[in-house]
């Protein structure tokens, strides 16, 4: 090794700064809008999801796995939800609960890891970008915590390297945090080190942060269970009702990839998710944070229309989703894709693109600038102050 | 603000014999970082005692040609089944069958886990990580440890050997065929998970074949199934005989001629050798060099030993700008700091719980494409357990455990302090000691370098 690269790598001294506290805990009460996005991975099966229960090519695509109409959790004369989702059916009938209908994109990518990249980057099909949407949005530049992953990859929030950390319990995190000693080192163009340092940064500063709001552990009004997804959610609650202003939560569920016999397994995710948000909605409402949250879920894709000869789906297009929240005008928005005219592969043609869904979150519930998903506009009447109220 | 301990790293440049620097030592110190699991004292001898550094890739690579995987002690396990069909189970039944299946998954990942703690062959290991994040299966999708195991042998058998042939078996590997649905792929009754990620994750990539291809291989894969003993199984009826047209090709097809029409595109050599640069030199293969590569692989029918000498004596591989711009894994951190400290008794089951918080729960996948690895193994959650486990090993009663004969390779002889940060960190930096060698470990293992190889 030569001199050079050393003088790249190695800092004469090392030092640390205190760090600045930049998102100071404020009253509850304040109005901060926040996302919370619920990554429904492998691909959720929309058909048996939001169900067009009336249509009978829905009966004859779905042999085995249809729905039968009596258990439908009927929303119209037309679509019910699956029977997993009693809590979902209960917030749509507050209205507080979008269904987006037909979500997808022009010349569907049925990789999961191909069309999740599309999701998260907001790219169009041949385009590949680095940075995920939310990270493209007009956000403040400033320093401070901006969002918390709970499960799975960064998606949505990746290329965003300052204010945003991973963790899966908020005691362990500020215990653990004390061994980190943020160091500021030179590391010329060694990304890695670069990373490990950043990490080590954000370690420290959203400890800062949260230290000042977790002195004690509260137990939450209503209790989560035990699960993986249940932790998600339940730590994202503790966050918010905690009082730190923290713009975007990520939380995961899956995997939905049923490709053979989907029904118990499907059966069990959207109750996970069904019951864990209903829990998740009865503390905000209790915290009075309920009307400043949005949640929204998302997923590679749908699953194929006709069900295959395992009892499961393959990889598909389009797929409804939810967007809810205590300021959301509930309602049933898009078009339901046809059944019958299908596209070459057999698969649902979307009715609504996913980059009107982000435009709708970003422009109307976040009030942030989301030039960069021009030409998108936000979905036609989906508001987010209760003000319109659609006429599906 | 808490007072923090001030680390001080210092530049060699001056204050340290220009020999520490020899050529030899940090090469091997990089080659042995990205190609085994740790540093150990014979292993890192040997190299700095090898004609060149080729000479030392060549063995690295051909030796224990033959009886390597004789090291291996086995796995034994049967096939864990419920008495009768699972339905028929009573509650309690059920979990006694579910916890005694558990166990054998358990048990299992600690087997592995002590091969690579205590092989002589860490290499194999490392490539044995990368056919398992490559031809991936799960524990929790196939359900039987037994079928794991024996796909497991399947690469330990073809671990530096022929990827052609490789590829060839792996169609007929029961814990394939279940992980990837092939099952339920029958004549008529397509299920096309299997042919998808055999073009998509296993040879051409995402690009390089159609809608179309896919859904003509998931023909020719119809009948490719288990029978009741779960052995491999071609049921001629469950078959497709019909004529197919894939890349451009059109004949009465089965699943092993269309992977000779895979084998003949280019891009499956591009794919290939692209992946293995990812693991073994960056995040960005160099296009004009991995074309070089490309072809020499195919020149030699898929032969992975030419292939990997070819890779580690690229100057890619070699240039000292790269030392040290890796993220190590999280079975390269914890049984390679264990191997470096010789550490062969730790408990298995401990490592592999840390190994699952890190994110790499062997033998379980997060999904077909394997870990993502790279930057995502680190972030503030990871980060703070792999802290964790490294100030772990440095209390009263594990610490007894440590050995420190590696500290003492380094020539002409530096101060135990000294040479443990020379040979535990992947590029050469010099820390003044602390009061206690203790101390001065934890300065070391919490070095941001550290988590870097």
């Amino acid at each position: 090794m030569n001199r050079r690269t050393l003088l790249k790598y190695l800092a004469l001294q090392t030092l640390t700064l205190p760090f600045v506290l930049q998102a100071k805990p404020s009253s509850p009460k304040m109005m901060q809008k926040r996302l919370i996005l619920i990554e429904l991975k492998g691909g959720n099966d929309g058909l048996n999801t939001v169900i067009p229960y009336a249509n009978e090519a829905y009966y004859a695509l779905r042999p085995t796995l249809a729905i039968a109409k009596e258990k439908v959790l009927k929303l119209n004369a037309n679509i019910g939800l699956h029977p997993s989702l009693a809590g979902l059916k209960e917030i749509y009938d507050n209205k507080e609960l979008a269904i987006i209908q037909g979500v997808g994109y022009p010349q569907p990518n049925r990789s999961h890891f191909r069309s999740i990249e599309i999701w998260d980057t907001a790219s169009k099909s041949q385009e590949y970008l680095d940075k995920g949407w939310l990270n493209t949005l007009a956000l403040p530049q400033d320093k401070s915590l901006k969002g918390v992953i709970l499960g799975g990859e960064y998606g949505p929030l990746s290329g965003m390297s300052k204010g945003i950390i991973n963790l899966h319990n908020i005691q362990g995190f500020l215990q653990q945090s004390k061994q980190v000693h943020a160091r500021i080192t030179l590391v010329g163009d060694n990304n890695a080190l670069r990373h490990i340092l950043d990490t080590e940064s954000e370690v420290k500063k959203g400890a800062e942060v949260l230290r000042q709001v977790f002195k004690t552990k509260k137990e939450l009004p209503y209790a989560f269970k035990k699960s993986n997804f249940h932790r998600q959610m339940q730590t994202t609650t503790e966050l918010i009702n905690s009082g730190v202003n923290i713009p975007f939560f990520k939380v995961s569920l899956g995997s939905f990839d049923t490709h053979t016999n989907q029904a118990n397994k499907h059966k069990n995710l959207l109750k996970e998710l069904s019951q864990s948000i209903d829990i998740m909605r009865k503390n905000l409402i209790e915290s009075g944070e309920w009307n400043n949250t949005v949640i929204m879920t998302y997923s590679e894709f749908g699953r194929r229309a006709a069900e295959n000869a395992s009892k499961g789906t393959d990889h598909g297009t389009a797929a409804a989703h939810f967007i809810l929240g205590g300021n959301v005008q509930g309602g049933i928005y898009g078009e339901h894709p046809s059944l019958t005219d299908l596209d070459g592969n057999k698969d649902l043609i979307y009715t609504t693109d996913f980059r009107n869904m982000y435009v709708s979150v970003a422009d109307s519930w976040l009030n942030v600038s989301s030039a960069v998903l021009s030409p998108f506009t936000p979905i036609k009447q989906l508001s987010f102050s209760k003000q319109t109220i659609p006429t599906s | 603000m808490q007072k923090v301990n001030i680390l001080k790293i210092v530049l060699l440049l001056s204050l340290l014999p220009l020999s520490l620097f020899s050529l030899d030592f940090s090469s091997c110190k990089h080659l042995l970082n990205r190609t085994s699991l740790g540093l150990e004292k014979t292993q890192l001898e040997s190299c700095l005692q090898a004609e060149s550094y080729d000479t030392y890739v060549h063995t690295l690579i051909y030796k224990n040609d033959v009886n390597s995987s004789t090291a291996i002690t086995e796995f034994p396990i049967d096939f864990i089944r419920p008495s009768r069909k699972m339905r028929d189970l009573n509650a309690t039944e059920k979990k006694v069958f579910r916890k005694k299946r558990r166990q054998s998954y358990m048990a299992l990942k600690q087997w592995w886990f002590k091969q690579m703690l205590t092989t002589d062959d860490p290499f194999r290991e490392k490539m044995l990580l990368f056919w398992h994040n490559h031809f991936t299966s799960s524990l929790r999708k196939v359900g039987q440890a037994a079928l794991i195991y024996n796909q497991h042998m399947l690469f330990r058998a073809h671990a530096v050997g022929n990827f052609a042939t490789l590829l060839h078996a792996i169609v007929e590997d029961p814990a394939m065929l279940i992980y990837l649905d092939n099952r339920a792929n029958r004549k008529n009754h397509p299920n096309e998970n299997l042919a998808r990620e055999l073009l998509e994750l296993f040879t051409l990539g995402e690009g390089h074949y159609s809608e179309n291809d896919i859904q003509e291989l998931a023909r020719a894969l119809t009948g490719y199934t288990l029978n009741k003993k779960l052995q491999f199984n071609f049921r001629k009826k469950l078959h497709d005989k019909g004529k197919k047209t894939f890349m451009g090709k059109t004949g009465k097809f089965n699943a092993h001629d269309m992977i000779d029409i895979i084998l003949e595109q280019p891009e499956t050599a591009t794919y290939l050798v692209e992946k293995l640069w990812r693991t073994f030199i960056g995040e960005s293969p160099d296009p004009k060099e991995v074309t070089r590569l490309a072809a020499l692989f195919r020149e030699n029918h898929y032969e992975m030993k030419p292939l990997l000498e070819a890779l580690f004596t690229s100057s890619y591989f070699t240039n000292s700008a790269n030392y040290g711009n890796m993220i190590k894994s999280p079975v390269e951190l914890i049984a390679g700091t264990l191997r470096s400290f010789h550490y062969k008794d730790f408990d298995a089951k401990l490592a592999v719980q840390f190994t699952r918080r890190l994110g790499q729960n062997l033998f379980d996948p997060p999904n077909v494409k394997g870990w993502k690895g790279g930057y995502s193994w680190v972030n503030t959650h990871t980060l703070l357990i792999r802290k964790g486990f490294l100030n772990r090993l440095l209390r009263g009663d594990s610490m007894t455990h440590l050995d420190y004969a590696l500290f003492d390779t380094c020539t002409p002889q530096i101060s135990t302090e000294a040479c443990a940060a020379k040979v535990l960190l992947p590029v050469s930096v010099f820390m003044t000691p602390a009061h206690t060698f203790k101390q001065t470990l934890r300065n070391i293992l919490q070095q941001p370098l550290y988590q870097l190889k």
